[in-house]
């Protein structure tokens, strides 16, 4: 049976507490405690599964204004109190996990959208929306966010703020931070600071500052972001190109015309070949019939063989031939995109490319938020699944993929593919699956295949996240990533949080969180 | 100076000035898509990452700071760091922000790296003619969110735009017109100009699409002035009406590209 200790915090911190939020948005109660005790890390549900949580929160508060968390910040401060924001807490890289205690400040009572402001086409919204929520409200208005992670049903605004979210059409639209034009944030030292936009003009971008910060410097209550109309029109076109290389050649061209598609999804021949075999029966890409099998298998979790020896898969993606799928969407006005797909086209088709037809893309949009739910069916057939994303520039990303995978191989099973891309590059995104062996060798695994896969990330030029953040899993990569470019964070958290007291041990570990850390 | 063509962008040491590194890139068929507002030869990099000077380009290819996409640099401390080239990245606060615009508070560049973009295969110039200022508004919304992204662009009052009409042999009575440059693929920018007239349709904008031009330069120097504008516009009103075609750097640099997309095929197809 799990031992939950009482929560360690003084009367008079909770008396304060109470007074603050009231009686009905906080809780200590056990249940409250242990749901908030993990994230959608991986390794906080394995040990779950195995019936064991490392850390729980004191407390759980609800607040519904900024001005409250103002309140519940000072309190904290007074009283030394670590602060952990929370929104949907479908963040991957435990970056809520209460490694040490304290406060969860749980946004989602501030849910409200503020302002739909047609004239400048900007939304004001309470941080604690679920983006679904968010971005069908502008959509039922006629406009969008753009911005559609495949987290959209679980995360909140303020968590894709907090962690750098890029949405699945991030290549026209950009990522969060791209759409963001000011905001209303809470520093570690109890101080409400507005930002101002000041694209292209001069000055210190404060907006910058506080968006992927992770709740280290301070907590994002409210904020204005772009909207657009929904667009006039969509097309879709897949293509089927004979190997990862030239395909991200042709990716790349497309995108250096100055054409921005709304989604660029390149997968590599065994994503593509488990793609398709499961569901395109009548597509025009055709394999060896022997692979239907090996797909079924996949389907049917029968991967106890494969998973024993995972190289195996991308023998045998190899020998299918199965080619790498690239799924295209254009939208926004017509004649633009009618263009923009011709012009695509005949690059990628110049490039060696198939065309499959509108098919593929179809079935992409209506399959895009299905993937978060394929981990638990795994986890419940006796596998494990994760996920890594890294960004590199155009020259890095094919050695990347190849050196990545060549380093996972042995232990995984390993996929890849490309999505997010941009003039000067794009974003590689891994799925790993591998067999649960019990709590102790399972969390090994899972460890080893993630300094594998980020250590080898640096080795050859790539940056460890392009859009799930760093949390508490790849803190301890930070110092390599950053170098001594970190002094200019320290001096961000020596101004906003000069007693270290938001989110601590999450993005950037000193020795002491480095030991604790995944 | 060091271009990475593949990736399109360019390290070069912050003491360059901006003058030299675009001379560098149209000798090679690119241009930095960074036009200072503050005109100065002697402008150099260190300066507009410190000052961050906004850019007349910014609608198509942002402000300095989204242009940056990594560099080496010395903090205020004196410590010395390098922060990776990445198109985008979730590796916490963006610190390249912290070094632009802030006037050296936390530290400077010492060599950066920007993004470049190959030379358009064609400008042109466009102009909205309109009643009223709030229909600008209304223009320029309609536009900018159909991801339009014009090179350059400027609202013009009454005066003005009576002047340039009356040079290009049109009568006009409109109070205020939009001028922008476009600068695109030919077929793509034939597209948004199709798009603009079709949005504009309803609206009853006029537009007046003075001709294609290939040497822009010097146009962009009277719009990007508008008191220089009005005194010189007479000069140029020639290259206004008839143009010229479309036989420079970037037209050879795509046939180059064609052909290595061609020898690329042929070479795939002998493989």
């Amino acid at each position: 049976m799990m031992k939950i200790d009482p929560p360690k915090l003084k009367k008079t911190a909770l008396s304060k507490i109470e007074e603050i939020v009231g009686l009905h948005n906080l809780s200590f109660s056990h249940i409250d405690r242990l749901n908030y005790s993990r994230d959608s890390n991986f390794k906080s549900a394995l040990q779950n599964h195995y019936n064991k949580t490392e850390c729980f929160p004191d407390i759980i508060v609800w607040p519904q204004t900024t001005e409250q968390v103002q309140k519940l910040v000072k309190v904290a401060v007074r009283h030394q109190i670590p602060i952990i924001p929370y929104g949907g807490g479908s963040g991957v890289c435990g970056g809520t996990l209460p490694i040490y205690g304290g406060m969860i400040i749980d946004l989602k009572k501030m849910n409200r959208i503020l302002k739909v402001d047609t004239q400048n086409m900007l939304v004001e919204a309470e941080c604690g929306i679920l983006q679904k929520v968010f971005e069908d409200e502008l959509n039922r208005r006629g406009f969008t966010l753009g911005h559609t992670p495949s987290s959209i049903l679980c995360a909140s605004l303020g968590g894709c703020l907090a962690a750098r979210s890029a949405g699945q059409q991030s290549t026209k639209y950009g990522k969060i931070e791209d759409m963001i034009y000011d905001f209303e944030v809470v520093t570690g030292t109890g101080e409400i600071i507005r930002t101002r936009n000041i694209n292209n003009i001069s000055g210190l971008d404060l907006n910058q500052m506080f968006v992927g910060s992770e709740g280290t410097l301070g907590i994002i209550t409210k904020a204005r972001l772009k909207m657009y109309p929904l667009p006039e029109a969509t097309l879709f076109e897949g293509f089927k190109f004979p190997n990862m290389e030239t395909a991200i050649d042709a990716i790349r061209r497309i995108l250096q015309s100055g054409i921005k598609p709304s989604v660029v999804r390149l997968y590599d021949s065994l994503d593509t070949l488990i793609l398709l075999s499961s569901k395109h029966g009548d597509s025009k890409m055709k394999w060896p019939g022997f692979f239907k099998p090996v797909s079924d298998e996949l389907k049917n979790f029968g991967l106890r063989l494969g998973l024993k020896v995972p190289s195996l898969f991308q023998v045998a993606s190899r020998v299918a031939n199965a080619g790498c799928l690239v799924v295209f969407l254009w939208e926004g006005n017509k004649r633009v995109v009618t263009e923009e797909q011709k012009i695509s086209s005949s690059i990628a088709l110049g490039l060696g490319g198939q065309s499959l037809g509108e098919e593929p893309g179809k079935f992409w949009l209506q399959n895009r938020y299905h993937v978060s739910y394929k981990a638990s069916k795994l986890f419940t057939a006796g596998a494990f699944t994760d996920t890594i994303e890294i960004a590199a520039t155009w020259d890095k990303l094919h050695t990347l993929y190849k050196k990545m995978i060549s380093a996972l191989k042995g232990s995984v099973f390993v996929m890849a593919h490309l999505s997010h891309v941009y003039s000067d590059g794009g974003s590689l995104y891994f799925t790993f699956v591998a067999p649960m062996k019990g709590l102790r060798r399972s969390e090994r695994l899972y460890d080893k295949v993630w300094g594998k896969a980020l250590t080898t990330c640096q080795k050859y030029g790539g940056v460890i996240s392009h859009h799930h953040g760093i949390g508490r899993l790849k803190a301890k990569y930070m110092p390599d990533e950053w170098g001594e470019g970190a002094s200019l964070f320290r001096a961000l958290k020596k101004t906003y949080d000069p007693l270290g007291i938001m989110n601590p041990g999450k993005l950037y570990g000193d020795k002491k969180d480095k030991k604790k850390a995944a | 100076m060091e271009i990475n063509k593949i990736s399109q962008i360019i390290t070069v040491s912050t003491g360059t000035t901006l003058a030299a590194c675009e001379a560098m890139l149209l000798s090679e068929g690119f241009y930095s898509g960074y036009k200072p507002v503050e005109e100065d030869a002697s402008l150099t990099y260190a300066r507009v990452l410190a000052e961050r000077i906004p850019n007349y380009y910014f609608l198509q290819h942002g402000g300095i700071e989204d242009l940056c996409v990594g560099g080496e640099g010395v903090t205020s401390s004196g410590q010395e760091f390098t922060l990776k080239s990445a198109p985008r990245s979730a590796t916490g606060p963006d610190l390249r922000r912290m070094l632009v615009g802030s006037d050296g508070i936390f530290g400077h560049f010492k060599n950066v790296t920007v993004r470049i973009f190959p030379l358009p295969q064609k400008t042109a110039w466009g102009f909205c003619l309109l009643d009223h200022v709030s229909e600008a508004s209304e223009f320029l919304r309609n536009m900018l969110t159909s991801f339009i992204r014009p090179l350059f662009l400027c609202v013009i009052d009454q005066e003005e735009t009576e002047t340039i009409m009356t040079e290009l042999g049109q009568k006009t009575t409109d109070k205020v017109a939009v001028a922008f440059k476009l600068a695109d693929l030919s077929a793509l920018l034939e597209a948004k100009k199709e798009a603009l007239v079709h949005m504009g349709e309803e609206l009853k904008h006029r537009f007046y699409w003075p001709t294609r031009l290939g040497t822009t330069e010097k146009l962009d120097e009277l719009l990007l002035k508008p008191k220089f504008f009005k005194q010189t516009f007479r000069k140029n009103a020639e290259l206004f009406l008839h143009g010229a075609d479309v036989e420079n750097l970037a037209e050879k640099r795509l046939k180059r590209e064609l052909e290595n997309m061609a020898q690329l095929k042929r070479l795939k197809i002998a493989g």
